[in-house]
């Protein structure tokens, strides 16, 4: 069965993201594929000890969109995948809800997997949004982990002669 | 013609600032990031704006880092590690 011309969306969203309607959109989007990978970024109730009452997500409105797109970009250009969309909330979230929601489909799963994981990866260190955390405690801004420039990092060493489909 | 930068401050830096933006007059001299960094470290009389890994930029709205040139016009802005995802 012919496949679709590829689907490449982010988008920004100032309220919660309905991830059912979201998926159920997506799916009209891979059809022929036989491989749909999702994930979502959840908002932890509690953190380094403290319980966390609501979380900000600040963002540069000029540059945020576009580096997501880009990032989206370089996923298209080094996967197979059919198509991909990537949900990120702005705003205030509280705990439990969605802070991001992926999406990826490919023909076959190898792609949508390794795909869904640099996505991730490269979100943590490329994309201009910051978190502030309010907690019982006090407000304090998310710190930076060297564990995540470190899995970023590691697809700078990744050389694949071939997109992985 | 524009002989100005504008400067925009996110986040954590932002609120130890206490600035959200700034016009600043272009300084000719002036060739690459760090030395916007450098003129608003003194005006601003701070250490926060200190070059270490914990500061990083963008130029005209394009991830960039301190050795990216800049030139009246722009805009540059500067923040935290960024901790989305």
């Amino acid at each position: 069965m012919q496949v679709a011309p590829v689907f490449n969306q982010v988008s920004l969203s100032g309220v919660a993201i309905d991830t059912t309607v979201a998926y159920e959109a997506f799916l009209l989007q891979a059809q022929g594929c036989g491989a749909v990978v999702t994930f979502s970024g959840l908002l932890r109730d509690e953190n380094l000890g403290s319980s966390v009452n609501a979380m900000h997500l600040e963002h540069y409105p000029e540059m945020t969109l576009a580096a997501l797109q880009l990032l989206a970009n370089k996923a298209q250009t080094q996967f197979d995948c059919k198509a991909l969309q990537l949900i990120h909330r702005v705003g205030l979230v509280k705990p439990n809800e969605t802070l991001v929601w992926l999406a990826i489909a490919s023909t076959h799963r190898a792609a949508s997997f390794a795909a869904a994981q640099f996505v991730m990866d490269k979100l943590k260190t490329d994309v201009p949004l910051w978190k502030k955390e309010f907690t019982l405690d006090g407000e304090r801004w998310v710190e930076s982990r060297a564990s995540d420039y470190a899995a970023a990092a590691k697809w700078h060493n990744t050389t694949t002669e071939q997109k992985i489909s | 013609m524009n002989q100005t930068i504008t400067v925009l401050f996110f986040a954590s830096l932002r609120e130890q600032l206490q600035q959200e933006k700034l016009t600043v007059s272009f300084n000719p001299a002036w060739q690459t990031a760090d030395d916007l960094r450098a003129h608003l470290s003194q005006l601003l009389n701070t250490q926060a704006l200190e070059a270490n890994s914990q500061l990083r930029c963008a130029v005209n709205h394009a991830l960039a880092n301190f050795q990216t040139p800049i030139a009246a016009g722009d805009t540059v802005a500067f923040f935290p590690p960024v901790t989305g995802g």
